[in-house]
């Protein structure tokens, strides 16, 4: 009996706290007349380490604007889904954003899984999805509507690979983590290279859990390449495996990407990492611009908002500025925001110049680097 | 504007009863305690959509994704029909980690982690499936007959037997029954349906990776039968209903934007335990797992 009456307890304070909710959105609703605009993010589970910083860049900008005197007198005011960081949390959430919220432009997602799940149900209704940080190279076809100011996975494969060329290592062995951008990455690093005359030698691959790497790193170091191509997930994988790898006495020169200049890495990696060759997007976060709202947002929301590359933080808060002034010229009107963004050219923004091509894609001009005295030096 | 949202969580709701269901025959059923259940679901998915991007027609494609992971199934217990409880458990996780692994690794077929972006609404017979109402309706039949189906199988003698062979395995072999043969059948037909239903999936969503297959959506399946209760088809519907719809309602929960990802979760997970511990046996068990 006395479980059952907690449990009739739970249940009806459950519903207690329900109702309440429903009153408080009613409320709002009602006050205020706000430009409403959705946004999806992971908000819980592996990727909200992610999705939850670039909520809070999200509402900093909101605020911001607001503070400023809104849109056209109106406040702006974001409804956030959580994406789960999956196909199925993306597309959910965009058919309540679209469905019930009825907003026209979605902020989102974050994962490619979730913008490639959302993309189909935005496209169908002509809402605008913007998303700032999902890198897959599919999410160039996926249709009209679909923006963003994160450049595809695609552009720093090939800009490396062509650099391990010109630096004469043609034959090039590859370890690479099983997710959808390590793999991306990859494929584009790999057809390069094949297509330039360079050979790879062997291809190897660890799942997301691995921690040991010893086995495929000794495979390498008999199959003797010229140099190693390295794609992890995150920093701290990169980390690992770098560490690993100088373990087993293999100095071969490594390819990887802007991981290699994540301040984890050049803190606890210095001497694996040094010499080390990547491309990332031409950002330069010590650009007055970003370095100044990087220090605001350390200011209001601690350091935990720089767990995530600069590079997200910087993108997502300029896309909700490019939301805005799209929200400005043209109202909620879809066709006429796409039209603008479509005709984005050198846009300043925090994270450097941005256009967008006739795919809705992020023109980003790439840069390579080089890890020199545990400092990046650019050499192209 | 509200209606496709609505019918969005329908269909889901269809496709997550056809899963349910079918998991509930074998393991309430049946009691084979069988955790591949989502690699069957995710074979359904991937051979639905190669078959149709193969130029297969969906009419064929989903029965086709059905008889796939049927087959699969049926090598599944092909391995494991000496083993039962426990152990069963273990193995048939294994399962759905090789096929998760083989989803990963096949790059040339599934596209690995990529995933398969931009699979087309299903086709039958020159018309298109496109709007979400169709689809509900469309979902809405087929779930129908998964339901007809194994309400059938489980009130006939046979199901008699399947229940047997959950409550005295040894008994039933006494009097010369085959039950090696009943659990064959009952997995095959079980991964069947299970095929069905990621076929339906896969198109609704119209993206898969391997990620959809994961060990969380085990774990979501698993959850519904046994909030609904095993053994139990009516428990394992009313279960979706109830798993699927209190994420959306919690959606209307006007919470601060910056906790609204774990507050959701958190009270998500308060009321499936104040569901068990008001009815330890889910909403309409007849038996308890052991």
């Amino acid at each position: 009996m006395k479980s059952k009456n907690l449990a009739k307890i739970m249940i009806i304070l459950i519903t207690a706290l329900f109702l309440l909710g429903c009153a408080q959105t009613q409320n709002i609703t009602e006050e205020k007349e706000d430009l409403v605009i959705g946004s999806i993010l992971p908000l819980s589970g592996d990727a909200a380490p992610y999705g939850i910083p670039l909520q809070q860049v999200a509402e900093f900008a909101v605020t911001e604007i607001n503070n400023e005197g809104g849109i056209d007198g109106k406040n702006l005011a974001i409804v956030y889904e959580n994406g789960d960081c999956s196909a199925k949390g993306g597309s959910s959430a965009a058919q309540k954003l679209i469905s019930i919220d009825e907003v026209n432009v979605i902020l989102g997602g974050l994962c490619s899984g979730e913008t490639l799940g959302a993309a189909p149900i935005a496209e169908e209704s002509q809402v605008i999805l913007f998303s700032s940080a999902s890198g897959s190279p599919d999410i160039t076809e996926s249709g009209e509507f679909i923006f963003r100011n994160f450049p595809s996975d695609a552009s720093s494969g090939s800009k490396v690979a062509k650099q391990a060329l010109a630096n004469s290592h043609s034959n090039i062995a590859i370890l690479s983590e099983q997710t959808d951008y390590a793999q991306a990455v990859k494929n584009v690093f790999k057809n390069t290279l094949l297509t330039d005359g360079g050979s790879v030698v062997l291809d190897e691959q660890f799942t997301a859990d691995t921690t040991d790497f010893r086995t495929p790193l000794a495979k390498i170091k008999s199959a003797d390449p010229d140099a190693i191509y390295l794609i992890a997930q995150t920093p701290a994988k990169l980390g690992l495996v770098l560490k690993q790898l100088r373990e087993l006495n293999m100095d071969q020169q490594i390819y990887t990407n802007e991981f290699a200049a994540a301040e984890e890495i050049l803190e606890s990696y210095r001497e694996e990492i040094e010499g080390a060759i990547f491309a990332e997007p031409a950002f330069d976060e010590n650009s007055p611009n970003t370095a100044e709202l990087i220090s605001r947002l350390k200011a209001e929301y601690g350091d935990s908002v720089t767990a995530v590359p600069t590079v997200y933080l910087a993108t997502t808060y300029d896309a909700v500025y490019l939301i805005k002034d799209a929200l400005e010229n043209c109202g909620e009107d879809t066709e006429c925001i796409k039209t603008f963004l479509y005709s984005i050219k050198d846009r300043s923004g925090t994270a450097g110049k941005l256009s967008i091509d006739d795919n809705g894609d992020a023109e980003f001009e790439y840069e390579v680097k080089m890890i020199q005295d545990g400092q990046t030096a650019v050499i192209i | 504007m509200i209606a496709p949202y609505i019918f969005n969580i329908l269909i889901l709701i269809c496709i997550y009863v056809i899963l349910a269901t079918s998991l509930n025959f074998a393991l309430g059923y049946t009691g084979l305690l069988n955790l591949g259940h989502i690699a069957f679901f995710g074979i359904g998915a991937y051979a639905s959509v190669l078959l149709v991007q193969a130029g297969i027609p969906y009419i064929i494609a989903l029965p086709a994704a059905g008889v796939i992971a049927g087959f699969f199934g049926f090598l599944l217990i092909l391995a494991t029909r000496k083993i039962k409880g426990d152990y069963l458990a273990l193995v048939t996780l294994g399962f759905s980690f090789v096929i998760h692994s083989v989803l990963l690794n096949w790059t040339s077929v599934t596209r690995g982690p990529l995933g398969i972006p931009g699979i087309p609404k299903p086709s039958i017979l020159g018309f298109t499936i496109s709007s979400g109402f169709i689809y509900f309706i469309f979902a809405l039949i087929i779930a129908f007959i998964t339901w007809f189906i194994l309400n059938k199988i489980v009130n006939s003698p046979f199901g008699r037997l399947m229940q047997a062979t959950r409550d005295d395995e040894l008994g039933l072999r006494v009097l010369g029954k085959n039950t090696s043969m009943i659990k064959t059948k009952v997995l095959i037909i079980s991964a069947f349906f299970a095929g069905i239903a990621g076929s339906l999936f896969a198109h609704h969503i119209t993206f898969i990776d391997p990620a959809s297959f994961s060990l969380q959506e085990i774990i979501l399946v698993l959850t519904i039968v046994i909030v609904g209760g095993l053994a139990s088809l009516r428990g394992s519907i009313f279960a979706t209903i109830i798993i699927l719809v209190i994420p959306e309602i919690l959606r209307f929960l006007s919470l601060p934007g910056t906790i609204v990802g774990p507050a959701r979760n958190m009270i998500y997970a308060v009321i499936l335990v104040a569901i068990l511990l008001w009815r330890p046996r889910g909403l309409f068990g007849r038996v308890d797992l052991n």
